[in-house]
């Protein structure tokens, strides 16, 4: 993050500029707005999708996937071949002793990263076998470790070759972000299809997830690699490869390690997702057994063994980092510490080889917590009606106005009869247009603009908004903040969705995503700023952050349904709980790195704290906001696949439903639009932050 | 595609013919390679594949276990790369695995020995709330009694997940004249979950869940009766109560059967007719069942029904080596 730099946001409001053609634009765009929507009650035929000839690309893509099936046998050699390494490793983590295994792996975290991280390992290492899940421990290490190095020497070569050749680097950056937004539920059906079945679909699924941090991280640090660097190189009569791997990888190497950390992470979350196909016996399998059950406790102790593994790595590899860098020279004291360990580990590990002591850990100390369900139901009998109210307040007075709309609303409660509904209904619209035209002369045409979508849409609600309307306002959106290009793109995805037959579970995922991304800002904004603010609450706020981000999704859902039942609500709670994270993380990050010259000059001019904080850091802030936000909207798409397991329409069941009727054009389909939706909210964000910036440096 | 076929077969046949007098005793067994065995998300069918797993050693086969998703599974299954699975819910496997048994990719070997019916249950408590239960017919009265936010006024009914194939209770509502509404549950574990937070909340839910399943030797749960199911009801609406609709009826029973890969029958003949002699029951299904998911270990339990049930199976596998 520390690479961004933060334009001085000035004090003055520049918008005046263009402000004229601005106008114009917005009251234009006003009209057409109201002209949709009369259309739209007064030929309500033309906005059911029913009406339209929808493409089949559902079977399209099956199509070509029966063409393609010639490849299977090829494939499935590939597959194999990228299964070995994973096959051998977890056969060797298998047959090794526990006590062997142990000491190697703490020993080998020592070397490469020091003390702490040993330490940690150590600690991780107790709880696997505390939890009584050593082998399946081992078996997700191994799949996790061969998807790392995978993932990492893939993505290491596509960011190079996408670094040097500019033409690639447009087509990989659209690939990477389908391969990152798109629900792996997606592609798995597809994958089974072509690789057959066995640990090399998981491991495959894993790469393509895991991939783009590397990717991205690479392509980024070679581009910000100082040209006086390479030419020195050059001038120096380096061969290219000389000069890519002597000056500027290493230039490069603190953002290419920090893809690598993030590939680490993504590696992880990918286990309960290889667990769903099968085939590995893992840590994840019993995750997934435990949420079967609804056994909340067992399902806990045995994630945290992969939040901890995940952990593990993550010290591990950071710390390595820090420690080998070339400056850093071993002092002599240490160097003999080293091989006696070294040594002694040697000796200990043969010791174990030759004589194979059981280790066995008695049952009755493994780590349990069934004292969380147990809890659990006590606190569900004590406040069953509260949480019901709590639900109720939510669900009539948030959910239902933004799903179904007002209007329904009003023309379904029993005491409306149509007429008196129809009347109220004129009523409600001359008194919006009226406070619209108030709003465009009052304050200006934008704020009019707005004003009259967002009532359209509480009006209709998420689900009923004609099509044709949510497409105009996107684009308009689109077309205000990043010019003709993206409008275009923005009624190109609604288009496609449209056209083929997803609109109605798209719709609803908006709704159900939105909601959640509204609630995400509203609770993790004050907590970042507090974050950033406190330094009491930083240090509780991290671990939570890491603990919630690592720990499978599905974990989440068992208790939040317990407590507020199946339906959209819980959904809800289980997006909030996920891509509240992003929020927090970014708004922390943002605050902090308002650089404190900025903060002074404002206290200088003599600025009260709260005008400090409202005109100098939030707006300096804005733009890692900004990125917070689109990052909580793609972390709520990806929880929204798993959310149908509690009952949540949309394209996460359509995928579930394609899945079980053996259809993979049609899960694949679903992903994709899911996929479009994530790129869409990403492109407008990101140019909003860039009118953001830019005005401001006007 | 049916030319080569067709020639294939001939030449597999005609492998045979000259193939089969010289391995005439080995063929009873058939391949040495292992048996995949497929594992299922569920504690039963765990059960199941790991005693049938136990028989097919005992005649000297090699069995892996491989675990594999319920739905995933099937593909593999009818590539070959799973051999065996055991219990497989024929009304709610979806309609991928029948396309396949029908496309002959799939072999249904033969039925568990497990009678599986589906239906709606409740908490017994909500007895007290709605008179006249276990019959259907005080469902009539009672949907506000089900009834929650997301769908009032009606009564609310959590049904199976969209991807476990249509159990046909909006259908049956409208056939009995209920004012309920059918919400999907999204998985097994959140139909779990709500049974649960029911009872401790001391909410009534109405649910569609599935027998035999251990959950019944742990809530107290009841089912809704229904007329008994027939084969018209579902297809001519002036069978039953209600003259002018179809399901006017209880659920049609859930064969359980154990499939396998087309192949086996000619790779591993023997295994084969060792799993066309399986058969367990409901109630020792489920007794091993709430063993396992009481803590007990699963192999353990295996273990246990194997010793008990020696001379049982000793005569399947004798029955299969004649």
């Amino acid at each position: 993050m520390s690479d961004r730099a933060i334009n001085f946001p000035s004090l003055v409001n520049n918008n005046k500029m263009g402000s004229a053609i601005r106008e114009y634009y917005w009251a234009i765009a006003s009209g057409i707005l109201v002209l949709l929507i009369c259309v739209h009650q007064q030929f309500p035929g033309i906005s059911q999708i029913e009406n339209l000839t929808l493409l089949p690309v559902g079977r399209w893509i099956d199509a070509v996937f029966s063409v393609l099936l010639v490849l299977k046998p090829v494939l499935q050699i590939v597959g194999q071949i990228v299964s070995f390494a994973y096959e051998q490793l977890a056969l060797l983590l298998q047959a090794l002793p526990i006590p062997f295994t142990l000491i190697a792996l703490v020993s080998a975290a020592f070397f490469l990263a020091g003390t702490g991280p040993a330490v940690v390992v150590l600690g991780v290492l107790m709880y696997c076998i505390a939890s009584g899940y050593w082998s399946q421990s081992m078996t997700t290490l191994a799949l996790a470790v061969v998807a790392i190095v995978y993932s990492s020497i893939i993505g290491f070569w596509v960011g190079v070759l996408g670094h040097r050749r500019p033409f690639l680097r447009s087509w990989i950056e659209p690939a990477l972000d389908v391969m990152q937004t798109m629900p792996t539920f997606a592609y798995l059906i597809p994958l089974l299809l072509f690789f057959g079945f066995g640990p090399s679909v998981g491991l495959i699924a894993s790469v393509i997830f895991a991939a783009p941090p590397m990717i991205r991280n690479t392509m980024l640090g070679l581009r910000m690699v100082p040209s006086a660097i390479s030419e020195v190189a050059l001038m120096a009569g380096a061969t290219p490869w000389q000069r890519l791997w002597l000056a500027e990888v290493p230039t490069a190497r603190s953002q290419i390690m920090i893809g690598l950390n993030q590939t680490t992470m993504a590696a992880f979350s990918m286990v309960i997702v290889a667990a769903l196909i099968g085939g590995f016996n893992d840590i994840g399998w019993e995750v997934l057994s435990s949420i079967r059950q609804a056994r909340v406790g067992d399902s806990i102790v045995t994630g945290m063994v992969i939040v901890l593994l995940a952990v593990a790595l993550d010290r591990v590899t950071i710390a390595a980092i820090s420690h080998s860098s070339p400056t850093a020279k071993i002092p002599q004291r240490e160097r003999f510490l080293r091989w006696a360990l070294a040594i002694l580990t040697v000796l200990i590990g043969m010791w174990c080889l030759v004589y194979r002591p059981e280790v066995s850990w008695p049952d009755s100390w493994a780590i349990s917590a069934q004292g969380v369900d147990e809890w659990l139901s006590g606190f569900i009998t004590k406040y069953a009606s509260t949480l019901a109210e709590i639900k109720a307040t939510f669900f009539f007075y948030f959910l239902l106005p933004l799903k179904i709309g007002v209007g329904k609303l009003l023309a379904g409660s029993q005491m409306a009869t149509q007429q008196y509904y129809q009347m109220n209904a004129a009523y409600l619209i001359v008194a919006l247009l009226g406070i619209s035209v108030l709003l465009a002369i009052a304050v200006s045409t934008r704020a009019s603009f707005w004003f009259m979508f967002a009532s359209a849409t509480l009006y209709f609600g998420l689900t009923g908004l004609p099509w044709f309307v949510m497409t105009f306002a996107v684009s308009a959106l689109a077309f205000h903040l990043g010019g003709r290009r993206l409008a275009a793109f923005a009624a190109l995805v609604l288009g496609f969705i449209l056209l083929t037959g997803q609109w109605e579970s798209a719709s609803i995922s908006i709704y159900i995503c939105g909601a959640g991304v509204i609630i995400s800002i509203l609770i993790g904004t004050p907590i970042g700023i507090l974050a950033a603010k406190s330094h009491f609450v930083a240090p509780i706020v991290r671990p939570v952050c890491d603990f919630f981000q690592s720990i499978p999704l599905f974990v989440f859902l068992i208790p939040v349904l317990m407590l507020f039942g199946v339906g959209d609500f819980t959904g809800l709670l289980a997006i909030v709980a996920y891509s509240i994270i992003p929020i927090v993380r970014y708004t922390e990050e943002g605050l902090r790195q308002v650089p404190e010259v900025q903060r002074e000059a404002a206290i200088a001019c003599g600025c009260t704290p709260r005008q400090v904080f409202l005109n100098v850091e939030l707006p300096a802030a804005m733009p890692v906001l900004l990125l917070g936000i689109n990052q909580a909207v793609l972390f709520s798409l990806a929880m929204l696949a798993i959310a149908s397991l509690v009952g949540t329409a949309g394209l996460g069941q359509t995928i579930y439903v394609a899945l079980s009727k053996n259809q993979p054009g049609i899960g694949l389909l679903a992903g994709i639009c899911m996929a479009l939706i994530g790129i869409l909210a990403d492109r407008i964000l990101r140019a909003s932050t860039r009118l953001g910036t830019l005005s401001e440096a006007n | 595609m049916t030319l080569g076929s067709r020639r294939n077969f001939h030449a597999a046949a005609l492998l045979c013919a000259i193939a089969l007098p010289e391995y005439a005793v080995a063929a009873e067994m058939g391949s040495t390679d292992p048996i995949k065995m497929a594992m299922n998300e569920w504690t039963s069918q765990n059960i199941l594949a790991q005693v049938a797993g136990r028989l097919l050693s005992k005649a000297g086969y090699v069995v892996e276990y491989v675990t594999a998703g319920s739905n995933t599974q099937l593909t593999p299954l009818s590539a070959g790369e799973l051999t065996v699975a055991m219990e497989i819910w024929t009304v709610n496997s979806g309609p991928a695995f029948e396309q396949l048994v029908d496309e002959g990719k799939i072999t249904i070997v033969g039925p568990t020995g497990l009678e599986g019916k589906g239906g709606w249950v409740y908490p017994k408590f909500a007895e007290g709330l709605c008179p006249g239960l276990p019959k259907w017919e005080a469902l009539k009265d009672c949907s506000g009694v089900f009834s929650t936010i997301e769908t009032y006024p009606q009564g609310q009914l959590i049904d199976f997940p969209p991807d476990w194939g249509n159990t046909y209770s909006a259908e049956r509502f409208t056939a009995f004249g209920l004012d309920f509404k059918s919400v999907s549950g999204g998985s097994e574990g959140a139909i779990t979950a709500a049974l649960r937070s029911s009872i401790a909340a001391k909410k009534p839910v109405l649910a569609y869940f599935w027998w035999p399943h251990p959950i019944f030797a742990e809530l107290e749960l009841a089912h809704v009766e229904m007329p008994a199911w027939a084969a018209e009801c579902e297809t001519d609406p002036s069978w039953g109560i209600n003259p002018s609709a179809t399901y006017d009826c209880d659920e049609r029973p859930n064969a359980i059967v154990i499939a396998a890969w087309p192949g086996m029958k000619d790779k591993w003949p023997r295994a084969y007719e060792i799993l066309e002699q399986f058969r367990i029951d409901n109630d020792e299904d489920m007794r091993l069942a709430h063993e396992v998911e009481n803590g007990a270990k699963l192999g353990a339990v295996a273990d246990e029904w194997m010793t008990k049930h020696a001379t049982q199976w000793r005569a399947w596998l004798d029955h299969a080596s004649k």
